[in-house]
């Protein structure tokens, strides 16, 4: 649509941030802005004082040329361009003939650069993304000085009108997948995206839902990591996690600070992390069927040990080891909503005194409250913690009680298979295990030193495997 | 419609979990009387007097102290007297937890218990290799006194008879081993007999009961489950001579007012059948009985200096081959092969009939005892 | 049809958890029961059978390699479309046979090892509801599960086997043959319905993704397992002598051992019940087999997953609700035993001939 000084004005007049100059230098410009989005000192010193001083001009061809000291000065090609620009704080300007410059004069008002709260490392860079799309795109530019970092600029949202920014590096990633990304984001119909989980709703291929297919991370060192592998990242304005895509279940078992370890270290923690995960989704649900059905195979003295506490609780051992589950996600969701310090005591008195109260009560026995305990710490060793995992521990646990050996065995058979059944833009999600890929095992559970990790992985589609150039 | 089709698959889903939770029965733990040890003794008009030693949970916090109690219980067969079990518990038995099977003296004595067995190994849970055993006395007294060390009798027999007999030179029996002795070629077969012995009460929570020890290097010989002969300390001495897996003997010898103890460390066996007999080889290695372990042996083992002088290897050697042949000697006499020497012929002839019946008498051993320092 | 290609190093993987799954439960008893000790050596008669047609029918895989033909287009351009509907009806027949029966070995092991009571129809749904999922999510997703469940299972079957080998005299075995050379050749005939579990391969032969050999990863795999079968059979005669006839469900019997320590419990169990997993993925395999043999009867490809055959070998699994095992075993077995070795054992030996027959006459139609 042909933009015109008339309809913009017809737009915006009436709100109370709409400010309007009428210049004249030889010819009459009309200057336009939104208070609450532009610095009131760049509106100065780059569009007032320059028409000031200009003296006289003919068009605003020269008008533009004279803007000398603004940095970003455009024209946009049509109204929503001019519309998008304007939201944004940039100033713009129009002569009669409805011509239309737009001069950056955006505020920067936001976060200062910090260490993201949810991935602390040891080691290791300890900056993080903030909420404004450009410092983040910086924060990646900073790392890989190189032309064939590539951002590809979208605006998805039809109120929104976000920035998204799709990063790749030219020559690693494949650009099947690219278009793919480019094209899904493109095809997005939605009011807002207020953050870049919206996105990742509608980059997820399969719409599992259920598990998590799309990697986010809020630190610029990971991203280009995966970036450096054949992933893409995919910026949101206003969001401070950075998604990458494609994305494998290993992922959620990689810390931060893994690379920045020794690897025999990162080994140990990994396999740590895979078996407390492994325990803590099959651990309750066995030591509720191993109480209902086969008792037998519980050592003796453990299992007097069981009796002993049990004897006296007046639940089912399903009814009981649900309630400690269901207690401990009560508490963990409690304490995601307090401030810190009352957190500490709210575990604090959660774990404790309820706990031992109702042990002590006779309504809870002291082994499940164990079991449970541990399984619900279990699940906090993922450094991504997906809750995902503490809902498929209920039901496993439920199935288990109910059906016994036989349950838990067909029931982890079928998540299983519906793991396994997953693959999204030609990655499977289990990859480097199943399908077995032995090239990749060298950085999934155990971790070879990073010179030696000569090959890029190949469960991630890529244009050039060899990482050494 | 569709709200329609989704309160379908809402009961749906419901009717389904109903359908299975309702089908799956399993044996809830608290609802099962576990049994550590069953004792089984005669019954005066010939059913079974049934001691069993079940689990009895404390009263929630406290977890350690005697955690079994004992019931008896009578029945015209083994089920009925798991049944009656039951009846008395109000919970129902089981076995899977059962680690030994004590029979009384009476029992073996008297009565052919095929049935006893058959039932036990053929029973499902019950686990093949549990340690059978008779006992000196009846099963029930056995079980209602108390061990001095351990809380439980069961346990303390399991325990004694699994890890510690081969190293006191006695060997043992899991079930399935026994009952495999019952029923295959020359049937014979042992039990080890467990027998109490009495010691001072000196644990004050219990003071009425009777505790003490239990020992167990006798054994009793069964030909189809029906009892031949007893075996005393000294036979079971001369019989584990020829089994490579037990060690641990002792030999004292007196000899210029100096009483001196040598113990086995290692043993080599080899029995070969030949047409005109069996050849036995038997090759100890002793030393002086004075370290907590006897169990540092074999090949691999560094070389220590001499010490034991040939006078006393040779006095071991005469005690060692006496033993054996007296043992061999009652092996004739009772017709009873705990050797399996029938078996080792079977493995050359194959089964027959005839191989079954022949009498030990027609298997002439020629023995030779070596006897080395360690 | 991208969601059933298999790799070969997948089917290897698979194909060594089928050779496992199932023979370790009733078998072993009733061989015992046939050939007394020597029932090891009719299990080795047996694989060595097994071993021949594999190789041809890898022929077969490696020839169909740059093809990708299914058994059905194979069947139908080398022999006869009424042929192969029968070839398929006989395949369906051995499928439901096989996962009948190992689903009714398994429910014996639950209610009598496990001790949990429950009703046939309550225990197969689950499995059938596990398995048709899997069917939806294609032959992929088995062969992956199996490759992540592998070496679980594998260390369980090894875990089980330690202490029993322990135990264990070989000697026992001897002397070699005694229950009579030429009975333990029929034997091996007979018991032929537990073998060949090879034929599975079939039903996958359009998804295979030959890379470079097909030969040495699955007659790798193939070796593992009929050694293990073998010394499981050997195990269990030589642990349990004259009883080995009555004990039916050899794995759970040949664990009693593992826990030899008094008060450890049933570890074994444990172990039990992981490798119950692969007797499952047996079951899913079959499964898929089973349906496919309905979509290449029906001559349609099924896009969807078609509930329809899924009904069909759901009401086949109440087979059991019938008739018992034993009869199943002693009787449809018995007489199906020459129908069956049609497809187990001769047809494996002329797929290549129709694999080449086949490609040309597609290369002809081509042109």
């Amino acid at each position: 649509m042909k933009i015109s000084f008339d309809q913009f004005h017809k737009l915006w007049n009436g709100q109370d941030d709409f400010r309007l100059r009428e210049l004249d230098c030889g010819i009459v410009l009309k200057a336009v802005c939104l208070d609450t989005m532009c610095d009131d000192a760049k509106v100065s010193a780059f569009v007032l004082q320059p028409i000031a001083y200009i003296g006289r001009a003919d068009s605003i061809v020269e008008v533009e040329k004279k803007l000398a000291a603004g940095t970003g000065v455009r024209k946009p090609p049509n109204l929503f361009a001019a519309v998008e620009d304007f939201t944004n704080g940039y100033t713009l300007i129009f002569d009669q003939n409805d011509n239309c410059i737009s001069v950056d004069t955006r505020t920067v008002i936001g976060r200062s650069i910090a260490e993201p709260p949810t991935s602390m490392v040891m080691r290791g860079p300890r900056e993080g993304f903030v909420e404004d799309i450009k410092v983040n795109i910086t924060l990646l530019r900073k790392r890989l000085k190189t032309p064939n970092l590539k951002i590809i600029n979208l605006a998805v949202g039809k109120y929104t009108n976000t920035a998204v920014a799709v990063c790749y590096i030219e020559g690693i990633a494949e650009q099947r997948i690219v278009d793919d990304i480019v094209q899904r984001l493109q095809s997005v119909k939605t009011d807002g995206v207020l953050d870049s989980s919206y996105l990742a709703r509608y980059l997820d291929v399969s719409k599992t839902f259920l598990f998590r297919r799309i990697g986010s991370t809020e630190k610029p060192d990971i991203a280009v990591g995966k970036m450096l592998e054949g992933r893409l990242a995919v910026i949101v304005d206003g969001s401070p996690m950075v998604l990458t895509v494609p994305y494998l279940f290993v992922e959620d078992m990689q810390s931060p600070g893994d690379y920045y370890e020794n690897s025999a270290m990162t080994t140990l923690s990994r396999s740590l992390r895979f078996i407390s995960v492994i325990a803590s989704v099959l651990l309750p649900a066995l030591y509720v069927c191993l109480q209902v059905y086969n008792y037998q195979i519980i050592p003796l003295r453990f299992l007097i040990t069981v009796l002993n506490a049990s004897e006296a609780i007046p639940f089912s051992p399903l009814t009981e080891m649900l309630l400690v589950l269901i207690v401990f996600d009560i508490l963990r969701e409690a304490n995601l909503r307090m401030p810190s310090a009352v957190g500490i005591s709210l575990s604090l008195v959660g774990a404790i005194v309820l706990g031992d109260a109702a042990v002590q009560a006779g309504l809870l026995g002291a082994p499940a409250v164990m079991i449970g305990a541990l399984s619900g710490i279990g699940l906090f060793t993922m450094p991504d913690n997906t809750l995902i995992l503490s809902l498929l521990r209920l039901l496993v646990t439920f199935i288990g009680g109910v059906m016994g050996l036989l349950g838990v065995i067909i029931s982890t058979m079928t998540i299983l298979v519906y793991l396994a059944s997953m693959q999204d833009y030609k990655t499977p999600f289990l990859a480097p295990f199943a399908p077995d890929i032995p090239e990749d095992r060298q950085d999934a559970v155990a971790q070879i030193p990073v010179p030696n990790m000569k090959k890029r992985p190949r469960s991630i589609p890529n244009e050039n495997s060899d990482r050494r150039g | 419609m569709s709200n329609l089709k989704r309160i379908g698959v809402v009961l749906l889903v419901i009717a389904a979990v109903a359908l299975v939770a309702g089908s799956f029965k399993g044996s809830d733990v608290l609802d099962r009387a576990i049994i550590l040890g069953i004792g089984i003794d005669a019954e005066e008009n010939g059913g079974v007097l049934m001691t069993a030693e079940v689990v009895a949970p404390g009263n929630g916090t406290e977890q350690v102290g005697t955690f079994s109690k004992t019931v008896s219980v009578k029945g015209e067969t083994v089920n009925v007297a798991l049944q009656n079990v039951a009846e008395v518990t109000g919970k129902e038995a089981s076995l899977g937890q059962c680690v030994v099977l004590v029979l009384g003296q009476k029992y073996v004595e008297n009565v052919d218990f095929s049935d006893l067995t058959e039932y036990f190994i053929n029973h499902h849970s019950f686990k093949e290799s549990a340690v059978i055993c008779c006992c000196e006395g009846s099963a029930k007294d056995l079980f209602n006194k108390g061990n001095a060390l351990t809380q439980s009798m069961s346990l303390a027999i399991a325990t004694a008879l699994l890890d510690q007999a081969e190293k006191l030179s006695v060997t043992n029996n899991s079930l399935l081993q026994y009952a495999r002795s019952q029923n295959e070629l020359n049937c014979t077969g042992f039990l080890n007999r467990v027998a109490f012995v009495a010691s001072d009460n000196t644990d004050s929570s219990l003071p009425e009961k009777e505790l003490g020890y239990i020992t167990y290097r006798e054994m009793c010989v069964f030909r189809a489950n029906k009892y031949i002969t007893s075996l005393s300390e000294q036979d079971v001495k001369g019989m584990s001579l020829f089994l490579p897996d037990t060690y641990g003997e002792t030999f004292v010898s007196f000899e210029d007012t100096v009483t001196r103890t040598v113990q086995v460390t290692n043993k080599d066996v080899k029995l070969k059948a030949g047409k005109d007999g069996i050849e036995a080889e038997i090759n100890i290695t002793v030393r002086y009985g004075r370290t907590d372990s006897e169990e540092v042996s074999g090949a691999l083992t560094s070389k220590n200096d001499k010490e034991i002088p040939q006078k006393l290897l040779d006095d071991v050697t005469k005690q060692a081959k006496a033993i054996a042949e007296k043992y061999l000697a009652k092996q004739i006499e009772y017709n009873f092969d705990l050797l399996k020497f029938h078996e080792m012929y079977r493995r050359q002839e194959g089964t027959s009939v005839s191989l079954a019946e022949r009498p030990m008498s027609e298997f002439p051993v020629k023995l030779t005892v070596t006897v080395t320092e360690s | 049809m991208d969601k059933n290609r298999v790799q070969v190093g997948q089917l290897a993987l698979l194909y060594l958890l089928l050779v496992m799954g199932g023979k370790f439960l009733t078998l072993p008893s009733l061989l015992a029961g046939d050939v007394g000790h020597d029932s090891w050596l009719s299990v080795a008669f047996s694989f060595v059978w097994d071993g021949i047609c594999l190789c041809f029918l890898l022929w077969a895989v490696k020839m169909n390699s740059d093809s990708h033909l299914d058994l059905s287009a194979i069947l139908e351009k080398s022999v006869s479309k009424p042929v192969t509907k029968l070839l398929l009806i006989i395949f369906f027949v051995i499928f439901i046979l096989r996962i009948n029966v190992l689903l009714s070995s398994c429910y014996k092991m639950f209610s009598v090892t496990f001790d949990v009571s429950t009703n046939w129809i309550v225990y197969v749904l689950p499995i059938a509801a596990l398995s048709f999922f899997a069917v939806a999510k294609g032959f992929n997703a088995i062969a992956r599960m199996g490759q992540l469940l592998f070496g679980l299972i594998l260390l369980a079957v090894v875990a089980l086997f330690v202490s029993p080998l322990l135990e264990v005299e070989f000697g026992a075995l001897k002397p070699l043959g005694e229950a009579g050379w030429d009975k333990i050749l029929l034997t091996s005939y007979t018991r032929s319905f537990w073998f060949s579990d090879y034929i599975f391969i079939y039903f996958v032969l359009d998804g295979i993704k030959v890379k470079k050999t097909v030969f040495t990863p699955i007659l790798i795999s193939f070796a593992v397992g009929a050694f293990l079968c073998i010394l499981l059979n050997a195990v269990f005669v030589a642990l349990f002598g004259y009883l080995a006839p009555d004990f039916d469900m050899a794995m759970s019997k040949i664990g009693v051992f593992s826990a030899a320590s008094t008060t450890n419990g049933r570890w074994d169990w444990l172990t039990l019940s992981i490798w119950l997993i692969s007797v499952f993925i047996k079951v899913m395999v079959f499964i898929f087999c089973a349906y496919k043999c309905i979509e290449k009867f029906v001559g349609s490809n099924f896009v969807k997953f078609n509930w329809i055959a899924a009904g069909i070998i759901l009401l086949t699994l109440s087979l059991p609700l019938f008739v018992s095992t034993e009869q199943l075993l002693g009787t449809v077995i018995k007489w199906g035993v020459i129908p069956f070795t049609l497809v187990q054992y001769v047809l494996p030996l002329l797929m290549p001939l129709c694999t080449k027959a086949a490609k040309r006459k597609t290369e002809v139609n081509n042109e």
